[in-house]
């Protein structure tokens, strides 16, 4: 050991210092970076001299620089974003569906459901006035469009989350392509196994965007040799080294509406998240919202249909001279049950009731609508044959093939009564509501012109109240096509269901965000920067090159001793 | 409740531990508004995912509570009706106790006519009060037009109140399930109606496969399931669920037999029944699970008795607006012929109802040589009972069987069986088939007489003969213009009659024919309780015998003691029975409801000269309250004279039209044949042959008219027949007449009869009754009549006590469940509460703690982020 070589052993430490003070202040500059991973030099002991027998060390070296990073860690943390994301988004999606539906408020649809069958008990106690009627059917005109209302909003509400959907696809790509370009840097950067050090800056940029990827999609994530990741997704990979494969978006329809898929556009698999908010997204679209829409759609069209067939077989304050039906068939010689009706009919019967105005006598018809299948089926033809041959009457088929009644003198009026087969209100005739599903629900034009044909009595025109004491309590009634359950039934249900999805979706987003904020503290634990610890490394490198710098001072006097001898 | 998050243990960056500090503000933050949207809406939670079991606690009371909150609008708004009601009953009350008062003042002997006048002005004052209370509108709403509160129930003429409203009262919710009635109705409360007309005839309406599922057994329905059908070695499960009528029924049973079999079903006038073919089984009907759809159509047989068809129960069809008047009042003989083989099948039917028809047997014959195919014709022996059709064996139709039954002019008719016809009946027949008529019963229909009703405006007569359903026969009673309401009965198997005319009586009888009596309306029939005749005064019976005297017009007269007689054909028999009404010798006069109206009729067929007349005994009323004599009278009205059976007899040429009459008045001569027969030499005579119905003048021609007329008076027959010159044209009856046989009929005799009173009048039951009656009485004077008019307003006083205690005990039922109802959302109220509100201390409590909280980390951040290393440096 000379002298020299101790020189040269202090200035390499001086140099380590230098360089753990300039990791110091790396660290403490980024203190309060996202995403920034907190580095370390990494000290080791310089190699050794042999001098003589004696084996001596040459100093200390820094063998690199890495990052503080537990990859496992890290990939668990990516699992719990995508978990939260999806979570999170569903968990919105909820919270707007449950805005749009306004339960337990006053002016929610079972508010609006509640004053239509009041309206309509106000009728039994003043079955004589127009102005009440009048007041049940504004009621539920009123019912009908928030129905529709609410099923349109929520429709909005779904195509915000399909376009949503349908952009995630370009942040994918985006984020895909910045992975691969940082992979390929990387590797460049750190060339393969030539150095122990982390190529930091990009590595943590490309963290950075693998977590933006995973809020999107889950991924798994596999680091290569040569400082890339492939990055899975599924079973599918989106990018491996240097490659990347593209997604693209899908167009399918469901429920009326254009759904977005994403797709890998090389395969044409289509991307199955199992979390993310893409996963949250799709959830909601198919599921939560589309889900809420079939229930809302199915309330609808028991509704209409089952208070249509009560208020079909009654009777208003006066008869109709004229009607036409608001539903047609799809052809006229075509069986009722087979003509694209939006309801079918049954097999049974119905009555027609011609009243004479003059006298008030009132002639009875029953008319058969065979569905039985045993003998040939009725069709909108043989309908309109019947009800033309009674006397007073003339039907005929409109050329949208709708069913056309109208009676023959002024004299004359008609209604119906009995209806068994639910032709009449298949047809739309004599019914309260239009449409048949949640979006196109509305009030038969025909009682909206004259509220007095409201169907109250079933004894005959304004005979009695008998009709409306089954229509008042409708809201009750054990519904045969729905196994007995009643409409408020259906409908608690629905909310029902709606909150408790809700309550559950905020209860797994909230624990994921849990969980994924524990993994971020101890990913913090790691990788954080303290500036405390930063502080102790720094006055520790500090002395440390002090320390060299007096071992070279006493070397430097040392040698002035020789130079002086 | 911040969520607990797991610190790490080994190290903590700086970066942990601002986003620990600012996610820990954030949440505090987030706590603090919460609580504050708690204060500022009062409500637990906001959105029902916040507490979802609780939000549809909270949903189901808000509806329970808004529903309710229109059950207390209900109340309210009924309990001013029924307030309303109770003032306008207690108005009636006042006016009845009045008018009652002003009746018992005129029965006084020392009233003079004067203030009997004036009674009866008060009286009809009264009236017009009574009745602007009838009609009385309150919101809008007629309050005693019962159901249809749009219409003005109460219509006033000279004579009588018509109520136009019907029996049936509103309803309205007073709970969510519960209904109560917000009304009464005229009918209730002023006697609206009369009790109905209601026979005891049973229409019975046929079945047809027509006939609704839910018309059967009374209208009581069947439940729509399955039943198993089988016939010993497999089953057939047939669903009926589809169902709407027996001919549903029919054709889903024919089209599921068991495995390799086939099944007829025939729809016979009353249910149905089922064969199985005819080989060997065991059949069976059976229910599917539990159910009792067989049951219900009356063909249940779970243990076999071989392949013996099964004959179904009476399934009773209800009788229904449609029903056509041809299925009701009988059945017309029939019988299915049925061959193998599709669209062969097909039913004889007689044209008339009736048991008579039954056991004609249908079979085929095959001539020698055959006939051709299409020239099939039918042989009918009425006494052997038997029609026989002959055919093409292989090539005859059953179409073709049809229409040779069809043109043959027998009284049966032919149809293809709608449940084996699938085109037109072009299966063949198997000439081995046949078949017996039975199911025939009842009568036909007598539709074209009509009725006679006395309702308002007097007598008239109803004709049937347009109608062809039921609906149309009520339709033609209630559009008579005579006050009439009839409906279908409320067991739905006959038909009701009554009066909606107050103050008139009220009476249907017949119009010559039976039609009345067939559809059960006569108000005036044999089974007619004598109690009940004179409005209720019933016949009083003079105890000591005699009641009346019966004088024939061939001078024979008999007592009779009504004394013991029940009812009206009880005093029609002891006057058929009579002893010396049947002694020999003489023609025994009858007695009989009315042809014509209502009342009992004498018809005397003995053509004696006298007046048929009844004498009451000076004591007994007997046969004034029968209606054989006046009110007031000792004997009866003249009789209706006879009229006596004549013949006009021409012959060629002139004076020589002789005109034969018999000589007493009757029936007995109508249809006797004059007869001009040549003696051809042998004796000249002129003899009446009674049997035969024959008076033959047998001469040798010529003979003149006079001389014709001197034959008959000399000879026996002259003691019955007279003959004289046709007076019509100039006529010296000195031409030859010719000879003929018959040359003549007679025909136009008549007994003689004495028409009785209807003396059972119905009349509408109540206070307008009551009050007209009195105000008619008054007017005419006649104490008895007041007197009942005061008993009819003392039960009409005494309806409106009972009517006036149910609408009082309506009021306060409305009461009671009023301040239930308050109570109720007292407690709802509070239930919602405690679900739904904010519980204020908790909340402000919990928002002091989150701010101390609050307060507390912003603090312990800064202290922490002041805290470095770098200080000392």
């Amino acid at each position: 050991m000379s002298l020299y070589s101790s020189i040269r052993l202090a200035s390499n430490a001086l140099r380590a210092n230098e360089i753990g003070l300039a990791v110091v202040g790396q660290n403490i500059a980024n203190a309060n970076t996202p995403g920034y991973i907190r580095e370390e030099a990494v000290f080791a002991p310089a190699g050794t001299e042999r001098r003589g027998n004696l084996i001596l060390g040459l100093g200390v070296r820094v063998e690199a620089v890495i990052q503080k990073i537990d990859h496992f860690l890290e990939e668990r943390l990516r699992g719990a974003v995508s978990e939260r994301a999806g979570g999170e988004a569903l968990e919105q999606m909820y919270a707007q569906l449950e805005g749009i539906v306004g339960e337990l408020s006053d002016t929610d649809l079972s508010t609006a459901l509640n004053d239509f069958f009041s309206s309509i008990a106000e009728v039994l106690n003043q079955p004589e006035s127009v102005s009440v009627r009048n007041l049940a059917m504004l009621q539920g005109k009123t019912l009908a469009q928030d129905v529709s209302r609410m099923s349109q909003r929520v429709r909005t509400l779904r195509a915000d989350a399909n376009k949503r959907i349908g952009d995630m696809a370009e942040d994918i790509n985006r984020l895909v392509e910045e992975i691969r370009v940082l992979n390929v840097r990387i590797a460049e950067t750190e060339g393969g196994d030539l150095s122990n050090s982390d190529a930091v800056g990009l590595r943590d940029q490309r963290l950075v965007a693998l977590e933006n990827l995973s809020r999107l999609i889950d991924i798994r994530v596999v680091e290569q040799e040569s400082g890339g990741v492939t990055v899975y997704t599924g079973g599918d990979f989106l990018v491996f080294d240097g490659v990347s494969r593209e997604v693209e978006v899908v167009l399918e329809t469901d429920r009326g509406l254009n759904t977005a898929h994403i797709h890998l556009s090389e395969t044409d698999s289509r991307l199955m998240p199992a979390a993310g908010e893409l996963r949250g997204l799709i959830d909601a679209r198919d599921t939560v919202l589309g889900g809420f829409l079939d229930e809302l759609d199915d309330f609808a069209r028991t509704l209409i249909w089952e208070f249509n067939r009560l208020h079909s077989g009654g009777q208003g304050l006066k008869g109709y001279t004229s009607l036409t039906g608001e539903h047609a068939v799809d052809g006229a010689r075509l069986p009722l049950d087979e003509a694209g009706l939006p309801f079918i009919p049954e097999n049974g019967s119905f009555q027609v009731l011609v009243r004479n105005r003059n006298t008030g006598m009132t002639r009875t018809t029953d008319i058969r609508v065979d569905l039985s299948g045993t003998r040939e089926k009725t069709t909108l033809e043989g309908l309109a044959a019947a009800l033309d041959a009674i006397d007073g009457l003339s039907a005929t088929i409109t050329a949208d093939g709708k069913l056309h009644v109208q009676s023959d003198s002024p004299d004359h009026d008609f209604s119906f009564a009995h209806d068994t087969s639910g032709a009449l209100a298949a047809l739309g005739i004599n019914t309260f509501f239009t449409g048949s599903s949640a979006v196109d629900m509305g009030i038969n034009s025909a009682i909206a012109r004259d509220p007095e044909l409201f169907a109250a009595s079933r004894g005959g025109i304004g005979a009695d109240t008998d009709n409306a004491v089954d229509l008042a309590r409708f809201l009750d009634l054990p519904l045969a096509t729905r196994d007995g359950a009643t409409l408020a039934v259906l409908y608690d249900r629905m909310v029902g269901e709606m909150a408790q999805g809700s309550t559950v979706a905020q209860a797994v987003a909230e624990g994921a965000k849990v969980f994924e904020v524990t993994l971020r503290g101890q990913k913090m634990a790691t990788s954080g920067v303290s500036l405390d610890e930063e502080a102790v490394k720094m006055m520790a490198y500090q002395h440390a090159f002090q320390a060299s710098s007096r071992f070279i001072a006493t070397i430097n006097e040392l040698f002035g001793i020789l130079v002086n001898l | 409740m911040a969520p607990i998050i797991g610190i790490p243990t080994t190290r903590i960056s700086d970066i942990f531990l601002r986003e620990r500090l600012l996610s820990q503000v954030q949440h505090d933050q987030l706590q603090i508004y919460k609580s504050q949207l708690q204060l500022s809406t009062g409500q637990r939670f906001q959105a029902p995912s916040e507490d979802p079991v609780a939000a549809m606690r909270v949903i189901s009371l808000q509806r329970l509570l808004e529903r309710k909150a229109q059950v207390q609008t209900n109340l309210v708004t009924n309990q001013s009706y029924l307030s309303a009601t109770d003032t306008a009953l207690s108005n009636v009350s006042a006016i009845v106790a009045e008018v009652r008062g002003v009746a018992l003042e005129a029965l006084g002997t020392t009233n003079t006519p004067e203030q009997r006048m004036a009674a009866a002005q008060q009286v009809d004052q009264a009236l017009r009060q009574l009745f602007d209370t009838g009609n009385e509108r309150f919101r809008g709403r007629h309050l005693f037009a019962g159901a249809n509160t749009q219409l003005r129930p109460f219509l006033m003429a000279d004579d009588r109140v018509e109520y136009l409203g019907d029996e049936k009262r509103l309803a309205s919710y007073a709970d969510i399930d519960l209904l109560f009635d917000s009304n009464v109705n005229g009918h209730e409360v002023f006697g609206g109606l009369s009790a109905a007309v209601r026979g005891s005839v049973d229409l019975n309406p046929v079945m047809t496969a027509e006939t609704r599922l839910w018309e059967l057994h009374g209208g009581q329905g069947i439940s729509r399931g399955s039943l198993a059908i089988s016939d010993g070695v497999s089953t057939s499960i047939v669903d009926l669920s589809g169902a709407e009528t027996i001919g549903d029924v029919a054709a889903l049973i024919r089209a599921r037999p068991p495995d390799g079999r086939r099944v007829d079903v025939e729809i016979t006038p009353v249910g149905l029944k089922i064969a199985l073919d005819d080989a060997e089984g065991n059949l069976t009907i059976r229910e599917v699970s539990a159910g009792t759809t067989a049951k219900d159509l009356g063909i249940l047989r779970e243990v076999g008795i071989g392949n013996v068809p099964v004959e179904g129960t009476d399934l009773n069809p209800v009788l229904r607006n449609t029903t056509l008047l041809d299925d009701c009042f009988g059945v017309r003989a029939r019988t299915v012929v049925r061959s193998a083989g599709p669209d062969s099948d097909f039913i004889v039917e007689a044209q008339l109802r009736g048991g008579e028809w039954n056991g004609f047997s249908v079979q085929f014959a095959v001539d020698d040589p055959p006939i051709a195919p299409g020239n099939e014709y039918v042989s009918y022996d009425e006494d052997a009972r038997s029609i026989t059709v002959h055919v093409a064996a292989g090539q005859t139709r059953a179409r073709d069987v049809v229409a040779a039954i069809n043109d043959a002019g027998i009284p049966f008719t032919a149809r293809l069986d709608p449940l084996d016809a699938v085109d037109d009946g072009r299966g063949f027949i198997d000439p081995a088939a046949h078949g017996e008529t039975a199911w025939g019963a009842g009568e036909e229909f007598d539709q074209d007489s009509g009725v006679s009703v006395q309702n308002a405006g007097g007598w008239q007569t109803v004709s049937f003969a347009a109608a062809e359903r039921v609906e149309d026969l009520l339709n033609l009673l209630n559009d008579a213009g005579i006050g009439l309401k009839a409906k279908i009965n409320d067991q739905g198997n006959g038909i009701d009659v009554r009066s909606r005319a107050s103050g008139v009586d009220f009476s249907v009888g017949e119009n010559g024919g039976t039609t009345a009596a067939q559809l059960g309306l006569r108000t005036f029939t044999e089974e007619t309780l004598l109690a009940d005749l004179d409005y209720g005064r019933g016949v009083p019976d003079y105890a000591e015998g005699t009641d009346f005297t019966i004088t024939r017009s061939d001078g024979v007269s008999f007592e009779i003691d009504v004394s013991g007689a029940r009812t009206v054909g009880d005093v029609i028999r002891r006057i058929d029975e009579h002893p010396v009404n049947n002694e020999p010798g003489g023609v025994p006069l009858s007695a009989r409801l009315a042809v014509a109206g209502n009342g009992i009729e004498l018809v005397d067929e003995s053509g004696g000269p006298g007046e048929v007349t009844v004498t009451r005994h000076m004591l007994s009323t007997a046969a004034i309250a029968l209606g054989l004599i006046a009110p007031g009278e000792e004997t009866s009205a003249p009789h209706h004279p006879g009229a006596v059976a004549q013949a006009t007899v021409p012959s060629a040429g002139e004076n020589n039209d002789l005109i034969f009459r018999a000589l007493g008045h009757g029936t007995e001569w109508n249809g006797v044949q004059i007869v001009f027969e040549d003696a051809e030499g042998g004796e000249e005579s002129s003899l009446f042959d009674q049997g035969a119905g024959r008076l033959v003048f047998r001469f040798d021609a010529p003979k003149t008219a006079n001389e014709i007329i001197d034959m008959l008076a000399s000879s026996g027959a002259g003691a019955h027949f007279t003959a004289e010159l046709d007076p019509t044209h100039a006529n010296d009856g000195t031409g030859e007449v010719d000879f003929g046989d018959p040359k003549g009929t007679m025909a136009g005799g008549a007994p003689a009869v004495l028409t009785g009173r209807d003396v059972n009048p119905q009349e509408v039951d109540g206070v307008f009754t009551a009050l007209l009656r009195l105000r008619a009485a008054l007017q005419q004077e006649d104490v008895r009549e007041i007197q009942r008019a005061i008993d009819l307003l003392d039960d009409a006083a005494l309806n409106l006590t009972f009517v006036r205690a149910e609408v009082g005990s309506r009021q306060q039922g409305l009461d009671v469940m009023q301040r239930r109802l308050e109570d109720e959302e007292l407690v709802l109220r509070e239930v919602l509460s405690v679900e739904f509100d904010a519980d204020l201390v908790k909340v402000v409590s919990d928002l002091a703690g989150r701010q101390a909280a609050y307060e507390a980390s912003l603090r312990a951040s800064a202290t922490i982020f002041q805290m470095t290393l770098l200080n000392y440096l």
